[in-house]
């Protein structure tokens, strides 16, 4: 169960609207390599892994990554707040501003709604922390296009926060798939599903 | 009913108790009658957790009381049926 816990991971404060840079940032919402996918792809797979410490591992980075999507939600909201009619139709904002005013929706750069089919929950532990260790690396790199495309040191010195994160988590998923692969067969990792077969 | 299971249940008990009196406070947050109940809960509810983590170990990550053992990763995950108390 959850609870909520009214802070930041890291504190954000945008003094400088800049709806050119929110309309990519918002990608990590609900982008294929973002923060809402991560969190619901963690605590998705954690229900089937069969070993206590990887699955306690799926549910303390899917948690913080819902604290990611929060982030990400506070520096969407700090770039859009201020900003004018007439700027949010220099930035390209337009297109959102119609459907969704100065809320905020899970969406890709490119205006593609969040889908569940951007992860997998395939109940196999390899491979699950296979994907989840991709994933890591997708993000980062996303993370990486967003600061070549930034130049605002307030929005630069969050992204960087969450960029490390991305790598901190793909080597605790490595040190977890090595635990994983310890309790199999080093023969024939393949030999069983240790989520399935008993 | 196990030992564990007693105390995970007024743990379960108190946590749904504030739930519930957090939803109502949000909308009566001046409800004298409602802030009474939840202070009362809120008291019932840490007894509960300090009672359950002394012996069963923690619900959260910051409740290890080992030096010398991880226990956050221990036991059974709340989501297996053998985890949970029969009622």
């Amino acid at each position: 169960m959850w609870k909520y816990e009214k802070q930041l991971q890291y504190p954000i404060r945008i003094k400088k609207p800049d709806g050119a840079a929110a309309k990519i940032i918002i990608t990590q919402f609900g982008g294929p390599d973002g923060e809402l996918g991560a969190s619901q792809r963690y605590l998705a797979q954690r229900y089937a892994m069969p070993y206590n410490d990887v699955a306690s591992l799926l549910t303390d980075i899917g948690t913080e990554e819902l604290a990611h999507v929060e982030m990400i939600c506070a520096i969407v909201r700090q770039l859009t707040k201020d900003l004018t009619v007439d700027q949010i139709e220099q930035s390209g904002l337009a297109p959102y501003f119609v459907d969704h005013t100065g809320g905020l929706w899970p969406q890709s750069a490119g205006g593609v709604p969040f889908s569940a089919t951007t992860f997998q929950s395939k109940g196999d532990p390899i491979t699950d922390l296979t994907e989840d260790l991709a994933a890591e690396q997708k993000a980062r790199t996303t993370y990486d296009n967003i600061l070549r495309l930034v130049d605002n040191p307030d929005v630069i010195d969050v992204i960087r926060f969450l960029r490390e994160r991305e790598i901190v988590h793909f080597q605790r998923f490595g040190e977890a798939l090595r635990n994983v692969q310890d309790h199999l067969d080093s023969k024939n990792f393949y030999a069983i599903n240790p989520a399935f077969d008993k | 009913m196990t030992e564990r299971e007693k105390a995970l249940m007024r743990v379960q008990t108190f946590s749904f108790a504030l739930n519930e009196a957090n939803l109502f406070l949000d909308t009566h947050p001046k409800s004298r009658e409602a802030l009474d109940y939840y202070h009362k809960a809120v008291k019932e509810y840490n007894d509960a957790v300090q009672t359950y983590i002394t012996n069963f170990g923690p619900l959260d990550f910051t409740q290890v009381l080992s030096k010398d053992t991880w226990t956050w990763t221990e036991g059974c995950m709340p989501w297996e049926g053998e985890c949970n108390v029969e009622i």
